[in-house]
């Protein structure tokens, strides 16, 4: 694959939704091809950034049992 | 597929398969909602509704994916009846094209950002960032890059092809990175890896 081939696929191999023999040929494109590795690491980044920083709330236990007692009260 | 449950069925997999889903619910439903009463209205909703069907839920399969459909489908149809919107029209039809124009291979166009924005950026900027995007692209971006669903699962949760879920993942991520972009300028940074 050359570098044109590696950018249109590249969302599709970070998600890993690509067949295994086009993974394999990114992947060994990726070790010769500094640039293509550099803008790889750069949108793993940004998935990863993501995944990690993106606000998640606990929720309350009251929460929770506001959610039991409604579904027992409205299912007898 | 139906299948008959009693009582003691039904509550054994809502305890078991549905309600140690309910953190990510409630995440999503904030998410969804923009507004955290609102989204505990949701959440009961969801919960109340994969209760009813739950004869339709196959044990043993993906129980979060199940729910977070019911989610959104309960979220759309209080959208549709809050903003009073026709219910002929398909929610989905809004983004149709733009999903469309984006199907083929040209999907190359990307919006780069330095290595180091990413590294910066807050959790606060990224959250009202994700916020910031239209509705069916906040929910992909959760589904894909927060819950990690594959593809195919995410096309099953919002009922499109695999190859909408793939063009529309990717105008969402650059939409986001449009926003993230603004948020790193204000900030001072050096934007484009180009300019580094
Ligand atoms: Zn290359």
């Amino acid at each position: 694959m050359n570098c044109t081939e590696v950018a249109s696929r590249l969302q599709l191999f970070i998600d890993e939704e690509l067949i295994f023999q086009d993974m394999e040929s990114i992947r060994k494109h990726l070790q010769v091809c500094p640039d293509c590795e550099k803008r790889f690491q750069t949108e793993k980044l940004f998935k990863q950034t993501l995944k990690d920083k993106i606000m998640k709330r606990n929720i309350e236990s009251h929460v929770v049992d506001g959610v039991k007692d409604f579904i027992h009260n409205s299912s007898n | 597929m139906k299948q008959e449950l009693d009582k003691t069925e039904k509550d054994a997999i809502f305890e078991k398969e549905f309600l140690p889903h309910i953190d990510s619910l409630y995440n999503f439903a904030i998410f969804l909602e923009n507004n955290e009463e609102i989204a505990k209205d949701l959440l009961q909703e969801t919960y109340l509704r994969a209760y009813k069907f739950i004869n339709y839920y196959e044990k043993g399969t993906n129980a979060k994916a199940w729910l977070i459909r019911i989610l959104k489908n309960t979220f759309i149809n209080e959208y549709r009846r809050r903003s009073k919107l026709p219910v002929q029209i398909d929610f989905e039809e809004t983004y149709q094209q733009a999903d469309e124009d984006e199907a083929g291979e040209g999907t190359t166009q990307n919006v780069d950002l330095r290595q180091e924005i990413y590294n910066n950026l807050v959790g606060d900027e990224i959250t009202k960032a994700v916020n910031a995007l239209p509705v069916d692209y906040r929910l992909i971006i959760l589904l894909c890059d927060v819950e990690g669903f594959k593809y195919d699962e995410i096309a099953k949760i919002i009922d499109v092809p695999i190859g909408t879920v793939r063009s529309r993942l990717h105008r969402a991520r650059n939409m986001l990175k449009e926003k993230l972009k603004d948020y790193a300028a204000k900030r001072g940074y050096t934007i484009n890896e180009t300019q580094a």
